[in-house]
């Protein structure tokens, strides 16, 4: 075929609006095809309750909006609504893909009418091109300062982050947040590895996972990232990549299988449970006082990445020595960060946190442990503006402390 | 009795756009169709207006007929015309070789109405392009053809005939010919939704009944035969390929899979039937020689989500001991007083979807001629209904502040008259809500076409809007759509349950030949829904309390 | 990674009640369910027979059991009063919902000595004999005499009043009820969308202080107008449907009442949230986002069911097992090669009539009609059981910790017969029963 028919099938498809689907995205829309339009998910999908825009809910995206694949665009007032909670997918009777099917459709109005992609979530893109991290980072100064007093408040040391190199076993990947916001989560990811005796390392040059571009609709840049992030790691003879993030873990290990790079991707909590044992985690694990501690169940590890890890967690919690577990009724609920949401529609994601809250109110905790630090991030600005008295610690931060707190 | 120049029996793509044809040169024009508008053999083909490929070789003119009609329909109803581009997936060498001669001939035809000619792509090329192919495929071609909505086709030409006075008389059917000394000079037709009988006394009767022409001819004494030959197809719940895509079937014929509107169509058998072409229907072993065909070039075919199946009957012009596919698809304008003696009957035999406005042509020439009036054809020029002027999504989605996917289906089945609609739901913003939830079908555009496209059942609701023909068949719209047509056209509550029940039953009979993978849960859903909640199977005996 | 004594598979009525009743035996037990099944996309009420065998109504729920189970031996009705009495049983298991429900804010009234007739969003009628509470007001044998009045909303998509007002005195007077008038009325409140509004948006609004007040007093305009006796009203709310009945009676003097709809009905969502709830208080644990794809077995005992969670599989180790998986909606039959097949165990299948599927193709199990007189004979087929609620192939136990419960049983046709929700809770009672013996 040359030049002339490559142009000529090119236009007949601009013009018929035709977008060729790569094979994992025809997997994903040929899963959406189980919809039964029942309309169930609408009585679990926060956003249907909370927004006052019409938004016609899960239902809607799977069933009107997934098949119209010429016109993908006119999805685009209902697509960046979504949190990506997956709640819809988890109680639909028929398990349809719906939060896979908004990634795609964010991916298809990208490409075929990038002005309707919201404003906000562009300078995010554009941070990522220039910093490669989703949030612009401190100065070297301010970073220094933030991580001293951080550290500082909660008694961890700070230590050197040790290279990926050739013969470790663990690539670490702490992600945007606990690169640029919640500093501690990176350092008491390191700190926990090291208690363990992990022989790890951190991927020199990493950047974003890719989750936030993928959710802005810019696949190829997401795949091209992620590509290049496991061939770098391979090439150091790296397999396991370990995460403190729950949209990490689920993103990369969505691109592990979808590229085919045979790297194992987990959470910190499932790696420890797997490969260290909650006895020896609960042994290490025994400083700190007595504390009520409930779980904070991130979207992203819960159903995006499978619900045992969720159920490893607690597993852990309920095996640390002072930690009286309470179960929250409500933890698996989203907190209104997810889908980008809070970036471009920061009125319905309060909304969605403002539920969160209840739940977090009622559940009696004194403290409230999330393993994602956006999911933490956004819950202690909530907790914060309520005035809540409750306490919000990062999975990864709470485990350090009581691995290292002096308080026996 | 008021007395007509022309009675056209038959509301299909052919009887439509002759009563329109005559109504434009001036006939006093009725049509009587005894179901819906395109409820037969139109209804139940794949929409494909082909240029005429196929007849270049054996026969060029009808080709060329072809090829211009596909620029007459795209000028007349350009809103409802797609273009689907198309990969042929060739699987064996013989096959190959077969087609290599046809695609050198073909082309010269092409660059009239802008399309492609056949395109050489390697398996490689042609997997990059349509990942959904099967390894296996040795050689593939590209083309591109033009489609059309065949139902609104129909319901427009019927409009448009309307506009120029011609009277459109659906769920009418023709139960006798009036006839006197070797001359028709009218029809008794029985109303089938209230069993009313009248007779109208026509001039020219035009039999345009596809199928149907030999029994309406017998109602004259007059004999007629026609291959009728069935076609069946497989509906699936949405477009499995972004191609077109064509292949070998099992037993050498071709079968295709297109996609169109918001699903895909694979289609189609063939075979020669002798009962009535109202006993027809799909079969199950159809429904696997079509897809066991086309899994061959598209494996995931089979997995795919089968909606429904349906069938209609060909009216193909008799020629026998060659197969189907080598029969005509020239159709045959009969003149009954040439050929056997009766006066002012005029049949057409034949034909395909892409003609239909030529044979309405040339069966106006002759009633022209019979009635001695010269008026020129115009039906190529003026646009049908909605067809005159484009339309902007964006803009009618923000001036009636519906979301861009309802303005936009909407759009694509209305065209320009989809101000006309939304701006009747200004003061009643409650008929914006949407009633098939599938198809972005708005209780507004439900009551536009009962009151103006002749939309008296939830089947001819279903044809003119795509109400009810998604995924969920019928499940989540056909009680809220009843209520709608028993409110605008005053139905008693009884009949309006009835009519529920005959709309579910039409797309049970798209079910029951084949029910898989996910439309099993839907079948279970629906069966809940309406038999335990709604009890529209129950029967109330004895009348205790 | 779960160890248990019963584990349930499959959340629906039939595995809530099987839970339920296992846990009230003292057993440990863990429900796995991957997602909403049919009781989900039921209309909340608990109907235990409705028609007969050759499709009439039955005034008597009890005496259609006995007339049912002449007719289908295999019925599962007939298979759980091989010991004792068909309506003790039934009787007991429907006290064990209705006391759970109603612990968690969801009452019911009627009895199992008579049906009664609802009427319905679509404009027509159920059949039930139990109903909560918030619909007692609206049935049929209460309605002579009655001025109703049902209410509709602008914007709300999918119910319209003046239809339903017609159908509801069309139905009415088939049932020798004369309403004595039978208005519909949409009424238009600025807090509500204006258009696409769906049932549980409504609800939600209704639960809601301030929205409740300015409907009320709509509602008695409205009352005093027509001289309204009865209001029909599509929902009553999400959460506070009683607080809203009774501000509701209170401001109009008039029988308030709440329509039964098709799914997804907001009474449904109710009666699945109270009974979750009422559950947990035992001590069962409910395990969302599992998927039961396989087990273990040694001879006749199952040892583990495979789950899986993320595409990672885990044993789950329990002394008893109860599948109730539903039929299509609820996954337990699946289709492969156009047969119907049970989903986890593979168990053999068997039509209505107790005959056992040797290969029937899909389309052989259905009727050309599609709401055929004696039903379609797919909606008959499920697994055999025995008393115990054991599958059993040609009288054999297959497993004998093994336990059945729900539409997933063989040897009725609950569309047909009005039957859903009674026998999920009889035969899930049953099921929780024999599991905690077995395994106690």
């Amino acid at each position: 075929m040359g030049k002339k028919e490559i142009d000529h099938i090119s236009r007949i498809l601009a013009e018929e609006k035709i977008v060729v689907f790569s094979p994992y995205e025809d997997e994903i829309y040929s899963e959406i095809e189980k919809c039964q339009n029942c309309s169930l998910c609408l009585a679990f999908c926060p956003v249907f309750e909370v927004t006052d825009k019409f938004y016609p809910g899960p239902r809607g995206i799977a069933d009107e909006l997934s098949r119209d694949v010429r016109e993908f665009w006119r999805a685009s007032n209902i697509v960046y609504m979504c949190t990506l909670c997956g709640q819809c997918q988890e109680k639909c009777p028929v398990n349809a893909p719906i939060p896979e099917v908004v990634v795609l459709l964010r991916s298809k109005i990208f490409v075929q009418r990038p002005d309707l992609v919201p404003e906000e979530l562009k300078t995010l893109l554009e941070n990522v091109s220039k910093y490669g991290y989703i949030f612009e980072p401190m100065s070297n100064e301010e970073r220094g300062e933030s991580l001293k007093g951080r550290l500082e408040m909660i008694g961890l040391p700070l230590t050197k982050d040790p290279p990926l190199e050739k013969g470790s076993k663990i690539a670490y990947f702490p992600g945007c947040q606990a690169e640029t916001r919640l500093l501690d989560v990176k350092e008491a990811g390191k700190l926990v590895l090291e208690a363990f005796n992990v022989n790890y390392g951190i991927p020199e040059g990493w950047k974003c996972c890719g989750l936030p571009i993928r959710l802005i609709g810019d696949s190829a840049m997401a795949d091209e990232l992620q590509r290049g992030f496991f061939e770098k790691i391979k090439e150091l003879g790296v397999r396991e990549v370990v995460t403190t993030c729950a949209g990490c873990a689920s993103e990369l290990r969505a691109a592990a299988k979808h590229l085919g790079s045979g790297i194992h991707v987990r959470h910190l909590i499932e790696f420890l449970f797997e490969e260290v044992g909650v006895d020896v985690i609960s042994r290490k694990a025994c400083n700190g006082g007595n504390v009520k501690v409930a779980l904070h169940e991130p979207c992203h590890l819960g159903r995006h990445v499978g619900r045992y890890v969720v159920a490893y967690a607690e597993r852990i919690l309920k095996a640390l020595p002072n930690v009286n577990y309470a179960g929250m009724k409500g933890a698996d609920e989203c907190c209104g960060a997810g889908g980008l949401l809070k970036f471009h529609d920061p009125t319905v994601s309060a909304a969605i946190r403002s539920r969160k809250l209840d739940v977090i109110s009622k559940s009696g905790a004194g403290l409230v442990v999330a393993p994602c630090p956006l999911c933490t991030v956004n819950i202690s600005e909530g907790v914060a503006r309520r005035k809540l008295s409750v306490g919000i610690d990062d999975f990864t931060v709470f485990l350090a402390k009581r691995i290292y707190s002096k308080e026996v | 009795m008021e007395e007509y120049d022309v009675i056209v029996i038959g509301g299909g793509s052919t009887g439509t756009s002759v009563a329109r044809d005559c109504a434009m040169r001036g006939f006093k024009t009725i049509l009587f169709e005894r179901g819906d508008l395109a409820s037969g053999a139109t209804g139940a083909c794949a929409g494909m207006i082909s240029g005429g490929t196929k007849y270049v070789l054996q026969e060029p003119e009808f080709s060329a007929m072809c090829t211009m009609e596909v620029i007459n329909l795209s000028r007349i109803a350009g809103h409802i015309v797609f273009r689907t581009p198309i990969i042929t997936a060739i699987l064996t060498e013989e096959e190959l070789k077969l087609r290599a001669s046809f695609a050198e001939k073909y082309g010269a035809l092409t660059e009239k109405r802008q399309a492609s000619p056949i395109l050489v792509l390697s398996p490689q090329e042609a997997r990059s392009l349509e990942p959904k192919l099967s390894s296996k495929i040795i050689l593939a071609a590209y083309f591109d053809e033009m489609f059309i909505d065949p139902f609104r086709l129909t319901v427009l030409t019927a409009l448009s005939a309307k506009r120029h006075g011609a009277e459109i008389r659906t769920y009418t059917e023709v139960i006798d010919i009036l006839h006197k000394d070797g001359e028709v000079y009218g029809v008794k037709v029985r109303d089938r939704l209230n069993g009313k009988e009248e007779e109208v006394k026509g001039k020219i009767i035009v039999n345009a009944t596809g199928a149907w022409v030999p029994e309406i001819s017998r109602m004259v004494g007059v004999k007629q035969t026609l291959r009728l030959n069935k076609g069946t197809h497989v509906i699936f719940d949405r477009r499995i390929t972004r191609f077109g895509i064509i292949c070998q079937a099992l037993d050498g014929r071709t079968v295709y899979l297109f996609p169109h509107e918001t699903g895909s169509i694979l289609g189609t058998t063939a075979i020669d039937i002798f009962t009535s072409p109202d006993e027809a229907e799909a079969t199950y072993d159809e429904v696997e020689y079509l897809i066991s065909s086309m899994e061959m070039a598209v494996p995931s075919v089979r997995k795919a989500r089968v909606v429904r199946v349906m069938c209609g009957v060909r009216p193909l012009i008799a020629q026998w001991w060659v197969p189907e596919g080598d029969v005509t698809r020239n159709f045959k304008v009969i003149d009954h007083e040439e050929r056997d003696g009766v006066k002012g009957l005029v049949s057409v035999e034949g034909g395909k979807l892409v003609v239909c406005r030529a044979m309405a042509e040339k069966i106006t020439d002759l009633v022209c001629e019979k009635l001695g009036r010269e008026a020129p054809c115009r039906t190529h020029l003026e646009p049908l209904p909605g067809a005159d002027g484009k339309i902007s999504v964006e803009e009618l989605a923000s001036k009636y502040r519906v979301s861009p996917q309802v303005a936009g289906r909407l759009a694509s089945r209305q065209g320009t008259l989809a101000h006309a609609i939304l701006s009747e739901a200004r003061d009643e913003r409650d008929f914006l809500s949407s009633v098939c939830l599938c198809e972005s079908v708005t209780e507004a555009e439900l009551r536009y076409v009962i009151r103006n496209e002749w939309g008296v059942t939830l089947d001819a609701l279903r044809r003119r809007t795509r109400m009810g023909m998604g995924p969920c068949q019928g499940f989540s719209c056909g009680f809220k759509a009843m209520s709608v047509l028993a409110e605008e056209r005053g139905i008693k509550v009884d009949e309006a349950f009835k009519e529920l029940e005959n709309f579910l039953a039409e797309r049970w009979k798209g079910h029951f030949v084949i029910l898989r993978g996910a439309q099993l849960s839907e079948y279970e859903m629906t069966q809940a829904a309406y038999a335990c909640v709604g009890s529209i199977d129950v029967k109330i005996g004895g009348g205790d309390k | 990674m779960i160890e248990t004594d019963v584990l349930v598979i499959g959340g629906g009525v039939a595995g809530l009640l099987a839970a339920a009743k296992a846990a009230d035996e003292g057993v440990e037990v863990v429900i796995v369910d991957r997602g909403s099944g049919a009781s989900y996309q039921s209309s909340g009420v608990i109907d235990v027979m409705g028609c007969l065998p050759e499709g009439e109504i039955t005034l008597s729920p009890l005496e259609g059991v006995t007339q049912t189970i002449e007719c289908l031996p295999q019925h599962p009705y007939s298979v759980i009063s091989s010991e004792r009495s068909v309506a003790d049983v039934i009787k007991e298991a429907t006290k064990c919902l209705l006391d759970m429900a109603s612990t968690h804010e969801v009452r019911f009234d009627g009895n199992i000595e008579k049906n009664v007739i609802l009427l319905n969003t679509i404009g027509s009628f159920k059949i039930t004999c139990f109903y909560q509470s918030t619909m007692s007001g609206g049935t049929l044998n209460k309605l002579d005499g009655a001025s109703l009045l049902v209410v509709g909303f602008n914007g709300l998509a999918g119910f319209n009043p003046r239809f339903c007002a017609s159908g509801f005195k069309h139905f009415a007077s088939k049932f020798n009820v004369e309403l004595r008038k039978a208005d519909g009325v949409k009424l238009s409140l600025p807090a509500l969308r204006d258009f696409n509004l769906t049932f549980i948006e409504l609800a939600r609004m209704i639960d809601k202080d301030e929205f409740r007040e300015i409907l009320a007093k709509k509602l008695r305009d409205e009352t005093v107008k027509g001289n309204t006796s009865h209001i029909a009203l599509p929902t009553l709310g999400l959460r506070k449907h009683y607080e809203s009945m009774r501000i509701l009676r209170e401001e109009t003097e008039a029988e308030v009442f709440e329509l039964v709809s098709p799914p997804p009905s907001v009474p449904a969502q109710r009666l699945m949230r109270a009974l979750e709830e009422g559950v947990a208080e035992k001590g069962v644990r409910i395990l969302r986002g599992y998927k039961a794809v396989g087990f273990k077995s040694e001879g006749r005992r199952v040892m583990s069911v495979i789950l899986d969670s993320g595409g990672k599989h885990f044993p789950a180790k329990a002394g008893a097992y109860i599948l109730a998986t539903g039929k299509f909606i609820g996954g337990g039959l699946v289709e492969e090669e156009d047969k119907v097949k049970e989903a986890v165990f593979n168990l053999p299948l068997y039509d209505e009539r107790g005959k056992a599927l040797r290969g029937q193709k899909i389309p052989r199990l259905l009727a050309r009609s599609p709401f055929p007189q004696g039903g379609h004979p797919l909606m008959g087929c499920g697994v055999k059981v025995n008393a115990q609620m054991k599958p059993v192939v040609e009288g054999e136990v297959v497993y004998e910790n093994l336990f059945v419960a729900g539409s997933l049983i063989s040897g009725y046709s609950y569309v047909r017969e009005k039957s859903g929700m009674g026998v999920a809770t009889a035969t899930g009672y049953v099921a929780g029963i024999s599991a905690a013996i077995y395994v106690g």
